[in-house]
């Protein structure tokens, strides 16, 4: 569409006048609907009107300081769209200018005007092969090659739907640009790979027919109660998604031991992309430490993406042992069913009361952190003549100038030579720069001096049980300054030990001094100092900023237990059974409870009003573990300090326990266990059964593990649950939760995916957290070939979620990206009204280019309440009638004529395709009578009522099926009844009677209370309770509930649906309610939907579900 | 060259009509002498070859059909410069604080291009007002757009510089 040179002026205009997007030309010769280029800035536009001489041009781009008299010229062909190869995975405008390209033409964020670039790629090259052989009689639309397109999909080039067709006289192959023939006819037309079509004719087809096949979506409310046929349509109010991860500070445990905080972590491995506003998903490797449901073990996994987002609200979880958890509302963790399953569950469904898994144990295999001085103590001087002298010698030796080298070092020639003539001792820097300036190993530095002059120190070679002990005990009672390294402390005997490990570690002599009247022990030395101060031990403010070292974190376990031993005897303290540590700093109490994670000892942590932290740790057993871990006498088990031997001994001579570390068993499934076993065979190992059965206490630790090994041979199902459970206690303990709190406002929050087990050990007190991943549901759920996705006048920002969301997301069917086979077309709310009202049709030409090759295509449009508004303001700029609020008279034709375009097509060339047309309606207010809304939903034969209720109480997908409709449902019947069950209809038709029945019911309850309905209507409730649970809800980021296919749908429906039959069988024959709805078989229905087998499943709980009810009479 | 014309032939509201014979842009700037001197600014609304429709900013009392319009050649710019900060404009970007003539560093016109969603960046730095109403319930994030909704008679513009006077970005102070 190039600027003419030609001087026929015929098709050259004059701009007579210009108002906003509408702009007036005359003398211009163009047909309706023509692309002009207006002005000087060749704006792009298009003839709406033409009146005499004077045209009517709507200008797709900003017209500020476009005058009149400015010349207007015509290209002499309506809007198009360019057709061929490189349209999927492309991001458009509403007028198919490429967002990508633009950005590098225009070299910045903003679109400037009057740019413009080919829709797609003209100069790339195709692998192209022919599907005719020369001879072959070929008419419009027939497909003559195929070009691999994308991963996913072929792209099937066809004779243009405009030509007449002919006899093929020559086919290439091989590579060529979309401009390049490839084919050629008889009757001399040349066929290239590229076409044009204009975006307001519809493609050309054979015949629509009636749509008999569903565009099956893997959702169970669509497919079950609200199908949309292939070539449908369809409309949606408000807008779609939502998140659900971790808040930023949220640290989570590496396998090296080593804690990171998610964003940190995040920010490590996304790379590049970190930088990157917005959401990000990106891929990333590394390992960390998870649960695994299956054995209940903590152990390692590897980590495939990372994640970051943002949400509106956090669920904070607090437990009885002090865990705080953030997370959003949708975000899973474990918790230990009273029938002693461990089960997924949203945090926004958790209850006060219930228990949570958490690690108990969590075993890291790693060596002890080196200390390098290189690294840490670079100023420092070099002392030993193994280090010195080969140096020196090198340098004799070496060929070149000593200058030269003194200044490839760094240092000056004189200060050069004093240090290789060993006059001076050199830092360590100018060591590590000479042998790397020499090709020389550094060579192994075990003693150092600060200054020229000064005592040598020792250098540790890394960070060992000593160093990590001493490290505790000046992080909890010390202080650093340049020169010295503090140790206040009234006991003599801390003071000490101190001095001892100072002279063991370090080779230093310390002195006794009094600071601030405590009394205080120092090591004076500048080299000490600044390796604690490397080491991470901050100079000032250590109370509030201090952090466990990561040499410790990431060091083995007697290293672990060696520093917690240093802190508790510089700042624990233990009175009344419980041994408790405060600190002000959170890092500290973090790093703390981790460090006792490691160690396998349960503890509490409080935070307190003040800002401090405590960290309490009681309980004979946990006393006995603690003691033991932090022992360090010549015999096992013994601490040789006071502090250490008053914890062993208080748990030697107690066996009271706490209520820390039970198992919460319900009392009915107590009952099984007793049943399992004779009383008396607990009683013989001391165990009152009645306490737990009667009594509602829970069994702790070591009585569950006597239950255990009790009903081991009794009854086998509860005793394997049990056993289960118990093999789990190794590695987690279940803590109950004592406060849940909404948190509402925006946030960042992060996530990471663990294949397999999809969690991770994190949280400021370790925790096993539940991950999830955003998607756009929408567009991954169709089984449709290709999705075309119109954000028209949606907000920048949110379009922007779609642009970096899109490309992340993987294609369920294929396990390609799903942006190979989705064409993006955005057009933001700031960008010009008139490309908005163009870029549905833009949309819907390249839905029915790719319907044309024979692919099911689904559009989706978000939202055309944008687009309409966008005709309005045309409209009034056209000066035309308004009609219904403003909006033009003809809306409901173009909303219509749009939506027509949709369809189950037999093309011309033979092959069949569809479009099926998704439309998004934002009505302002969600006031459904607006001229949008209500034109729509009279051309749509589909509705789905999302509904922010049911969105708040987390059932999702959040699709109200009292309100939903679809008008598809008689004729997609056949299909249902051939390819998934004869009964498929039946079934859903008492599904929806049911639904409607406790819609009405829910009215009256909220008068008189449940309890005072009928028997019969009270199992109502019940069975639509399973439906609501096990049917509709489904959970998209669960691997296996995701995607439901047909089959499984109408199985869990049937599965409920015998609930429902046995169950009012049962009532009729005089069994009481209660006993019907306590059947244990009837809440495994919730659970079919995550089983990937699901047959025998389902089999197996009808089976006993029947099993179970008959046998109540 | 500039080109004065005295050819208003409609004035009604803050809208005027004049005829010209050469064309002017579509969204340039206007302006209009009064016979007291005084002078009015407004923009082009209609630009068509024998006549431009003229909103004009400050209201039309005193414009009469012989007034003078004069024609900018450009679309409404603002000049920008750092030392805007602290001063006081009127509506049309001139000065009203007293303070001496503002001397930009460069002209930029208020109606921006649009930013291409495909260089967005996703908005995800939390601004805290310091309103905890709003830090707790309802967070602004950067790169958002929040309106106040107000009624008669409440103090919204109390609120808005509030936070205006209060906002940081945690995430940048943080380094």
């Amino acid at each position: 569409m190039s600027k003419t040179t030609d001087p026929d002026v015929q098709n050259e205009g004059v701009i007579e006048s210009v108002s906003g997007p509408v702009v007036t030309a005359t003398d211009l010769d163009a047909q309706m609907n023509d692309v002009v280029r207006v002005g000087d800035s060749e704006l792009m536009g298009e003839v709406i009107e033409i009146e005499g001489n004077v045209t009517t041009i709507q200008v797709y781009e900003e017209t500020s300081g476009i005058a009149p008299a400015e010349p207007v010229v015509t290209t002499g062909a309506p809007l198009s769209v360019d057709l061929g190869p490189g349209m999927l995975d492309a991001i458009y405008d509403g007028v198919q200018r490429p967002l990508r390209e633009l950005q590098e033409q225009m070299d910045g964020a903003f679109l400037d005007r009057g740019v413009d670039a080919p829709g797609i790629e003209m100069d790339r090259t195709w692998e192209f092969t022919p599907e005719v052989e020369p001879g072959e009689e070929v008419g419009p639309t027939d497909i003559v090659g195929i070009v691999p397109e994308t991963q996913s999909i072929d792209h099937k080039v066809m004779v243009p739907p405009d030509s007449e067709g002919g006899t093929v006289t020559d086919t290439r192959s091989g590579e060529f640009t979309v401009q390049e023939t490839v084919v050629e006819l008889d009757t001399g037309e040349e066929i290239q790979m590229h076409q044009e079509w204009p975006v307001r004719t519809q493609r050309p087809a054979e015949e629509k027919e009636t749509p008999t096949t569903p565009l099956i979506s893997g959702q169970r409310v669509l497919d079950g109660l609200f199908p949309i046929a292939k070539g449908g349509t369809a409309a949606i109010p408000g807008p779609f998604g939502s998140g659900k991860c971790v808040t930023p500070d949220t640290p989570v445990m590496l396998s090296d031991g080593e804690l990171v905080e998610i964003e940190a972590l995040f920010e490590r491995l996304a790379g590049e992309r970190a930088a990157e506003d917005g959401e990000v998903l990106a891929e990333a490797d590394a390992e960390l430490m998870t649960f695994d449901e299956e054995t209940g073990d903590i152990r390692p996994a590897p980590i495939s993406h990372v994640y970051r987002g943002s949400t509106e609200r956090l669920v904070r979880v607090t437990t009885a042992s002090g865990r705080e958890l953030e997370v959003t509302p949708a975000h899973k963790l474990f918790r230990m069913g009273g029938d002693l399953q461990v089960e997924e569950t949203p945090a926004a469904d958790l209850d006060v009361g219930d228990s949570l898994v958490m690690p108990r144990h969590v075993d890291v295999d790693v060596s002890q952190t080196t200390v390098d001085p290189y690294e840490l103590l670079p100023s420092a001087r070099a002392v030993e003549d193994s280090v010195v002298e080969p140096i020196q010698a090198a340098v004799e030796e070496m060929s070149r100038s000593k200058k030269a080298v003194a200044e490839a070092v760094g240092v000056s020639y004189d200060v050069f030579m004093n240090y290789t003539l060993g006059r001076t001792n050199p830092p360590l820097w100018v060591v590590e720069e000479l042998c790397a300036e020499l090709d020389l190993d550094r060579p192994a530095v075990e003693r150092v001096k600060p200054g020229s002059n000064g005592k040598p120190v020792t250098v540790p070679a890394g960070v060992d049980e000593r160093f990590a002990e001493l490290l505790g005990l000046v992080l909890s009672d010390g202080m650093l300054t340049e020169r010295t390294v503090r140790f206040h402390n009234t006991d003599p005997a801390l003071r000490e030990r101190f001095a001892d490990l100072a002279a063991e570690l370090f080779g230093v002599d310390t002195a006794e001094t009094v600071h601030n009247t405590v009394e205080t022990v120092e090591i004076r030395s500048t080299v000490v100092s600044s390796l604690l101060a490397a080491l991470g031990v901050p100079e000032t403010n250590k109370s509030v900023t201090g952090a466990v070292s990561e040499a410790v974190l990431s060091g083995p376990d007697p290293v672990v237990a060696a520093f917690l031993r240093g802190y508790y005897l510089g700042d624990g303290s233990f009175s009344g059974g419980t041994a408790e540590i405060t600190t002000a700093s959170e890092e500290m109490a973090t790093g703390l409870t981790y460090l006792l994670g490691r160690l396998g000892v349960l503890f509490r942590i409080r935070h307190r009003e003040d800002g401090s932290h405590r960290v309490t740790i009681s309980g004979a057993d946990e006393l006995a573990g603690l003691s033991e871990a932090l022992a360090d006498g010549p015999e096992p088990g013994v601490g040789t300090h006071e502090k250490l031997a008053a914890i062993a001994e208080y748990a030697a001579t107690t066996d009271g326990n706490t209520n820390v570390d039970t198992v919460p068993v319900g009392a009915e499934t107590m009952v099984e266990i007793a049943e399992a076993a004779r009383y008396a065979e607990f009683a013989d190992e001391g165990l009152e059964t009645h306490n737990y059965t009667g009594l509602g206490e829970q069994p702790s630790r070591e009585a569950f593990e006597t239950i255990g090994d009790v009903i081991a041979d009794g009854g086998q199902a509860v005793a394997d649950r049990v056993d289960h459970v118990a093999g789990m206690l190794s590695d987690v303990f279940f803590d109950p939760i004592v406060d849940i709190e909404l948190v509402e406002g925006e946030q960042t929050v992060y996530d990471v995916t663990v294949p397999g087990t999809q969690n991770f050990v994190g949280g400021h007190v370790p925790s096993v957290l539940h991950n999830t991943v955003t998607q756009h549901q929408l567009a991954k759920w169709a089984d449709a070939d290709i999705v075309v996705y119109v954000g028209c006048g949606e907000r920048g920002n949110e379009m922007t979620e779609v642009i970096d969301d899109f490309p992340e997301l993987e294609d369920p069917v294929t396990g390609h990206p799903l942006m190979s086979r989705t064409c993006l077309i955005a057009n933001t709310s700031n960008m010009p009204v008139a490309a908005r009202e163009s870029c549905v049709y833009t949309g819907i030409t390249i839905a029915e280019y790719f319907r044309d090759m024979g692919y099911d295509v689904a559009l989706m449009a978000d939202s055309t309440s944008r687009w309409a508004e966008a005709m309005r303001e045309i409209s009034a700029r056209l000066e035309e009638m308004p009609g219904e609020e403003g909006y033009p008279a003809y809306l409901a034709a173009r909303l219509s004529e749009f939506y027509e375009r949709a369809g189950y097509f037999r093309n011309t060339n033979g092959t069949t395709g569809s479009v099926s047309v998704i439309g998004a309606v934002s009505p302002p207010g969600g006031d459904f009578s607006e001229p949008v809304t209500q034109n729509t939903l009279r051309i749509v034969k589909c509705f789905w009522a999302l509904d922010s209720d049911l969105a708040e109480r987390r059932h999702f997908p959040s699709i109200n099926w009292n309100e939903s409709y679809s008008l598809y449902r008689d004729q997609l019947d056949p299909y249902f009844e051939e390819n998934v069950a004869e009964d498929f209809p039946e079934q859903r038709q008492w599904a929806i009677d049911t639904l409607d029945e406790e819609a009405e019911l829910q009215e009256i309850v909220q008068l008189v209370g449940k309890d005072a309905l009928p028997e019969d209507q009270q199992l109502v409730l019940e069975v639509a309770r399973y439906l609501k649970e096990a049917w509709l809800q489904q959970d998209a980021f669960d691997d296996t509930d995701t995607y439901c296919d047909p089959e499984k749908t109408y199985r869990i429906l049937k599965a409920i649906r015998t609930l429902n039959d046995e169950a009012f069988d049962a009532l009729d024959a005089g069994v009481p309610i209660d006993e019907i709805t306590d059947i244990d078989a009837a809440p495994r229905l919730t659970r079919i939907r995550y089983e990937a087998e699901y047959n025998s499943y389902i089999d197996d709980i009808e089976e006993s579900i029947a099993a179970q009810i008959q046998a109540l009479y | 060259m500039q080109k004065e014309y005295r050819t208003i032939t409609e004035i009604s509201g803050p809208l005027v009509f004049a005829e010209i014979d050469d064309p002017v842009g579509y969204d340039e700037i206007v302006e209009i002498e009064t016979p007291s001197g005084d002078i009015r600014r407004g923009q082009i609304l209609e630009a068509t070859s024998d006549f431009v429709a003229i909103q004009v900013f400050e209201g039309t009392e005193g414009i009469g059909r012989n007034s003078s319009v004069r024609f900018l050649g450009n679309t409404l710019q603002m000049e920008l410069t750092e030392n805007l900060l602290g001063r006081v404009l009127s509506g049309s970007g001139d000065p009203i604080d007293d303070g001496p003539e503002v001397e930009e560093d460069k002209k930029e016109p208020i109606v921006g291009a649009a930013m291409n969603p495909y260089a967005r960046e996703y908005p995800s730095e939390f601004i805290r007002t310091g309103v905890s109403a709003i830090d707790g319930m309802n967070t602004l994030i950067r790169g958002q757009k929040l309106p106040l909704f107000s009624a008669s008679g409440l103090p919204h513009n109390e609120l808005a510089l509030q936070i205006a006077r209060q906002a940081t970005v945690p995430e940048e102070d943080g380094g």
